[in-house]
């Protein structure tokens, strides 16, 4: 390497620590705390950047914000009875500018109202119900006995159900829905992201999709149900009974498996259409229902492990 | 139509005889009076009876025709006496031709049925159809309502992406065309099996889905306006 060439690598890198050094003048961070009503509201708005909410045992509301919009008033945290408001403000936001990174502590049981657009959301121990919707972002959060709504424009939702009688709606349209352990009421929809439920257990289960792929596991509980619909998703069941079940299984074109040795029907002598049902587990104990609809997508159940 | 008052849908004037006896211009064709017990001042008959027993003809026409016979001299064939089997032969004749007519008619009109009322497309054949969306207008057809509210989010779609990511406005329009895509699919399947119901049930799913979108879309754009 000759004298040269250092010298212009030297003075690349001094630029671009000049530049890096100018651009984080300009940050700002933001402190508040409030008081709240432990089982109050919490509301949360960010158009770029992150929200990671959690709770703890005061009852107050800490934000704490880094890459600040700068200015004042840009942040504002506004208080009012059970109802706590957080709002980010950029003026004439665009998108791509690395965004507010908003970091909130909430008491256990608030409810949280948590709205982004270009930003991921988490919320971690929240206890009381839950409503997310983010435009372009992930979103990651733990479900306990209350409802969770989680809305994810093309972003993934993540859902820890840490709570066997969780109550969960959630809906993307190209992200991934994921569910891990266990759910009382689940109904997941999707376009074209797969939809990907790890359940220790289930009771009620809706999903539906235009072509997702579909991956459901798990126990399904005495008196339980899973209807399931897609256009051309490929669904794979793994379902385990709690006492047993009947299934009944349509499809316009698409296969139908599974390993329980039962074989499908054709609906027209002439024409397309199979269809697959019965039963699992002892006579007069199978009081949960699975019902499959496809119309291209192939599907496979399976009651084993 | 209106109560009492024909008012026919091409709007000239009604043909034929009219309600009231005449004949469209007022004149009467009966040549009675409506209750036929009066007119020309000829006396009331009130049974049958006061009928005259016997009229004369003006002019006797019987010597002429007999006349005309004998000029002819057609040999009168006598009426065939015809067996219980031949008058069933004939019977079963017409029957048979009764039942040919009834039969083309119904070729016919299947004929007409399987090529669609403009007589080009099949609507339900063994061969694919080529028209799906005619097809399927059999089975599922969009309210009003439903129609207006799309053409309204469909319309102002453009503006309403680009105020999205980038990333994201094309992860949303690929969604859509997924959508799309699903639809024909499935409009092409009910094309087949129009009255399929699982196909039925997708297809309004589909489109469910579609407004889903085009309405997440504008509540997007809207938030990102709002906060």
């Amino acid at each position: 390497m000759t004298r040269g060439s250092d010298m212009r690598t030297m003075v690349m890198m001094l630029v671009v620590v000049v530049g890096w050094g100018l651009a984080r003048a300009g940050d700002e961070t933001f402190e508040r705390t409030v008081a709240a009503d432990p089982h109050g509201t919490v509301e949360i708005t960010n158009i770029s950047g992150r929200i990671e909410v959690s709770a703890w045992d005061n009852p107050q509301v800490q934000v704490h914000a880094e890459h600040a919009p700068a200015g004042q008033g840009n942040i504002t945290v506004d208080s009012d009875h059970d109802r706590v408001t957080i709002k980010v403000l950029v003026p004439g936001a665009s998108f791509g500018r690395g965004g507010t990174q908003l970091f909130v502590k909430v008491p256990r049981e608030s409810g949280l109202e948590v709205s982004a657009v270009s930003a991921d959301v988490s919320t971690r121990d929240v206890q009381g119900p839950q409503q997310l919707k983010v435009v372009s972002g992930e979103i990651k959060a733990d479900a306990f006995q209350k409802d969770v709504e989680a809305k994810s424009f093309s972003g993934d939702v993540i859902i820890q159900a840490r709570n066997p009688g969780a109550h969960l709606r959630l809906s993307s349209i190209s992200g991934e829905i994921k569910v891990e352990h266990g759910a009382a009421d689940l109904e997941a929809t999707n376009v074209s992201g797969d939809v990907l439920l790890h359940l220790d257990s289930m009771h009620n289960l809706r999903v539906h999709t235009t072509s997702s792929d579909v991956v459901v596991e798990g126990k399904l509980l005495h008196g339980g149900s899973i209807d399931a619909d897609t256009v051309s998703g490929e669904m794979k069941l793994r379902v385990i009974p709690d006492k047993g079940f009947d299934y009944d299984i349509s499809t316009f074109s698409g296969d139908i498996d599974n390993c329980m040795g039962a074989k499908a029907e054709s609906v027209h002598r002439y024409g397309p259409g199979s269809r697959l049902h019965g039963s699992v587990g002892p006579e007069g104990s199978n009081d949960a229902q699975i019902r499959v609809k496809s119309m291209s997508g192939s599907v496979r159940l399976c009651d084993k492990p | 139509m209106s109560a009492g008052k024909y008012e026919p849908e091409d709007g000239g004037a009604a043909k034929g005889t009219m309600g009231d006896g005449t004949n469209g211009n007022g004149t009467n064709v009966s040549g009675t009076s409506g209750d036929g017990m009066r007119g020309n001042g000829r006396r009331k008959i009130r049974a049958l009876r006061e009928l005259q027993h016997e009229v004369t003809p003006p002019r006797d026409l019987w010597p002429q025709i007999q006349a005309r016979l004998a000029q002819e001299s057609v040999p009168v064939r006598p009426a065939p006496v015809r067996s219980p089997y031949a008058r069933r032969a004939s019977y079963m004749r017409v029957v048979a031709a009764a039942a040919m007519v009834a039969a083309l008619g119904v070729g016919v009109w299947i004929g007409r049925y399987e090529r669609g009322p403009s007589g080009q497309t099949p609507m339900v054949a063994s061969t694919p159809s080529t028209n799906t969306a005619q097809a399927v207008q059999a089975a599922y057809q969009p309210s009003a309502k439903y129609v207006r509210d799309r053409a309204a989010l469909v319309k102002s779609l453009e503006a309403k992406l680009d105020s999205l990511p980038p990333d994201t406005r094309a992860k949303v329009l690929a969604s859509l065309t997924t959508i799309q895509k699903s639809k024909q699919e499935l409009e092409t399947a009910l094309g087949h099996d129009p009255t399929n119901a699982l196909l039925q049930e997708l297809l309004v799913d589909a489109y469910q889905d579609e407004m889903r979108v085009l309405t997440a879309v504008h509540e997007a754009a809207a938030n990102d306006k709002g906060i």
